[in-house]
């Protein structure tokens, strides 16, 4: 019980400064500040490794306390005394729910500015044919090439 | 050979040229404040040259050049950055006006408060719970009385607080119809100053600005695809030339401005009595308001009601007006048909407690307690059993009636849910909309805000290239100043000093 509480704790702190970077990102990514990004998705990957090992601590010692796949709320309305687990539980939903809506957002932020590249991009670099038919089923392997400056011609 | 003129000739379209490239730099800077305003860049070319090579012609090494010529002034801007902003400014526009709707409406529900209607719900229940335990005292069965008049008012006052703000609503979805319309006619305009000057061979940048400004006001009510027609065989490449405006609807495109003709086709809404949205019309076609693409205009008809396909009142403060009077409606025919099985203080048979509500729609607005109740509290019919007897010490019938939250029973969907259910749920439904209205609006926000801010990087006017540019173009221009200096002693070389050899 205890045990099951201090982890909770943990993830709860845990989720709320994943929710802090999270947020950061949709500034960098509107700033298109690239290096910053890449620190920030660094220190989100610890944050995910550490969340993800809690939750199987937390799931061993709720395995451990006998209610082994059961989720919190079930359990408080059989025995009373994990009833005071509930408001961790609560803002851990609303914490999670929080970080998936500012998820959200940066795809559709990096989606937009994506767009944009591609066409771009697309201007430039020929894109490559697939055969809609193709009967003899022979593997279509042959190098091309990709880049802006074609050597060959 | 060239003509001993020659250079003078190059060295002045030099000056000409360095100076079209200032002046655009000028225009520029002025306009860096400038709303809409895109910076423009002039083009150089080399002039062509003259004359043609061919066999006859005397010799030289190559060809000597006839300098530079400014041939056009562009605009510096990328459409894709302008659909994607428009994209986003359609979602900004319909979010706000959804979401500036229902924030209006929870402050009139006003729920969890002292002020709503489950708060006055609650007071009602323990008045009647009062008359219940001391059915026979006189101050009990008035402050049922009062409460129940409570009860009635709250209703009322919600339900017109409700229709005030729809009918607000209702103002501002014709006001933003108005402005569609002068916005198009506007773009109209433009088309035609646009396609006076394009034939001619020039740009019309400034105007170009202005259409795409007006664009941008429009997308925020109406999604538009945006067809360009070039205005004329002499018109130069990069001319764009006018443009058709076309509204995307379910069933097909609806044009609003056909840019060859010059016809604005303006956008009427058609009302019921109500001021409820039933059809509208464009240029002979018309769409039923469910089939109206996203945008502000939608979330305000969304807002203010609408009539759908199927022909019933649909809309954000018309379901919630809907509701109440369903509630209303059920709660006073129950209340009332269990008061009547009761009997009053006096020993005679319970009569109606609100006056009767015959139909469901203005239900709300019409919870008026019955004159002989108000006039004679022992009307209160709290007993139960049969009539006739003395009935001082019971308070059955109170007791009953006090279960009004549970018993009260709403047709939602399949099922009936009782009252306190129904109410919940409708609450419960109004700030989750809200909620979700919110978060899709500022998320569209920043979004707009992003593409803006790279459509800023690309059209705007950047203070400090303008001033690198200028430094350029001045040296360039004071180089050919000086080439003709140069030039003119030569000619004076030519003039006076030739021919003196002998002398």
């Amino acid at each position: 019980m205890q045990e099951i509480q201090t982890i909770l704790e943990k993830q709860v702190t845990l989720h709320k400064s994943l929710s802090v970077i999270v947020k950061g990102k949709t500034n960098f990514i509107i700033k298109q500040d690239v290096k910053a990004l890449t620190a920030s998705l660094q220190k989100e990957q610890s944050h995910i490794a550490a969340i993800s090992a809690l939750e199987s601590k937390r799931i061993a010692a709720m395995e451990k306390s006998g209610h082994t796949a059961r989720s919190i709320e079930e359990i408080a309305g059989s025995f009373p005394e994990y009833s005071i687990l509930i408001p961790f539980q609560k803002q851990l939903i609303d914490i999670i729910q929080d970080i998936k809506y500012a998820n959200d957002l940066n795809n559709q932020l990096l989606t937009q500015s994506l767009q944009l590249i591609y066409t771009e991009l697309d201007l430039l670099v020929p894109a490559k044919r697939e055969d809609s038919f193709n009967y003899t089923k022979t593997k279509n392997s042959s190098f091309q090439s990709n880049s802006i400056f074609n050597s060959k011609v | 050979m060239s003509s001993t003129f020659h250079g003078l000739q190059v060295a002045k379209r030099g000056m000409d040229a360095q100076q079209a490239a200032l002046y655009t730099i000028g225009h520029n800077v002025s306009n860096a404040n400038t709303p809409g305003y895109t910076r423009q860049r002039v083009s150089l070319e080399t002039f062509p040259a003259y004359p043609a090579p061919g066999m006859n012609q005397a010799g030289t090494a190559g060809q000597i050049g006839m300098g530079v010529e400014a041939s056009t002034v562009e605009r510096i801007r990328d459409t894709f950055l302008d659909t994607q902003y428009r994209d986003e400014t359609i979602k900004v526009g319909y979010w706000d006006a959804r979401a500036g709707a229902l924030e209006k409406m929870e402050e009139i529900m006003n729920e969890p408060t002292e002020d709503g209607l489950s708060a006055v719900f609650n007071q009602f229940f323990e008045s009647i719970q009062d008359v219940a335990s001391h059915p026979s005292e006189a101050g009990s069965r008035s402050v049922m009385i009062e409460r129940a008049e409570a009860v009635g008012n709250t209703f009322s006052y919600l339900s017109t607080s409700l229709k005030t703000i729809q009918g607000d609503l209702q103002k501002e979805r014709d006001v933003a119809v108005t402005q569609v319309n002068s916005l198009l006619e506007q773009m109209n305009n433009v088309n035609q100053q646009i396609q006076n000057v394009e034939p001619n061979g020039y740009l019309p940048n400034d105007l170009y600005d202005e259409r795409d400004r007006l664009l941008d006001e429009l997308s925020k009510f109406i999604p538009v695809s945006v067809e360009y027609t070039k205005s004329g065989e002499n018109a130069s490449a990069p001319s764009e030339g006018v443009v058709t405006v076309q509204l995307q609807t379910s069933r097909g495109p609806i044009t609003l401005l056909d840019g060859q003709n010059h016809q604005v086709n303006a956008i009427s809404l058609k009302t019921n009595q109500d001021s409820y949205v039933t059809e509208i019309h464009i240029g002979g076609q018309s769409r039923n308001p469910e089939l109206f693409p996203q945008g502000k205009l939608k979330g305000l008809i969304e807002a203010s009601g609408y009539i759908d396909s199927s022909g019933d009142k649909t809309g954000v403060y018309a379901s919630m007006i809907d509701h109440l009077d369903e509630m209303a409606y059920e709660f006073v025919n129950w209340f009332n048909d269990k008061h009547q099985q009761g009997v009053t203080l006096e020993g005679n048979k319970g009569i109606s407690f609100f006056n009767d509500v015959s139909q469901k729609e203005g239900a709300a607005t019409g919870i008026v307690i019955a004159d002989k109740i108000k006039q004679n509290t022992n009307n209160i019919a709290a007993a139960s059993g049969a009539a006739g007897t003395d009935r001082q010490g019971d308070g059955q019938n109170a007791q009953l009636l006090s279960q009004f939250r549970q018993n009260v029973l709403i047709n939602s969907g399949n099922q009936d849910v009782s009252l306190d259910g129904f109410y919940q749920s409708i609450i419960g439904q109004m700030s989750v909309d809200a909620q979700q209205a919110n978060r899709l609006k500022s998320n569209s926000e920043t979004l707009q805000g992003a593409v803006e801010q790279r459509r800023q990087s690309t059209s705007a006017v950047s203070l400090d290239e303008e001033m690198t540019n200028m430094i350029q173009f001045q040296h360039a221009y004071n180089a050919s100043a000086r080439m003709i200096t140069m030039i003119d002693e030569m000619l004076d070389k030519i003039v006076n000093g030739l021919g003196t050899g002998g002398r």
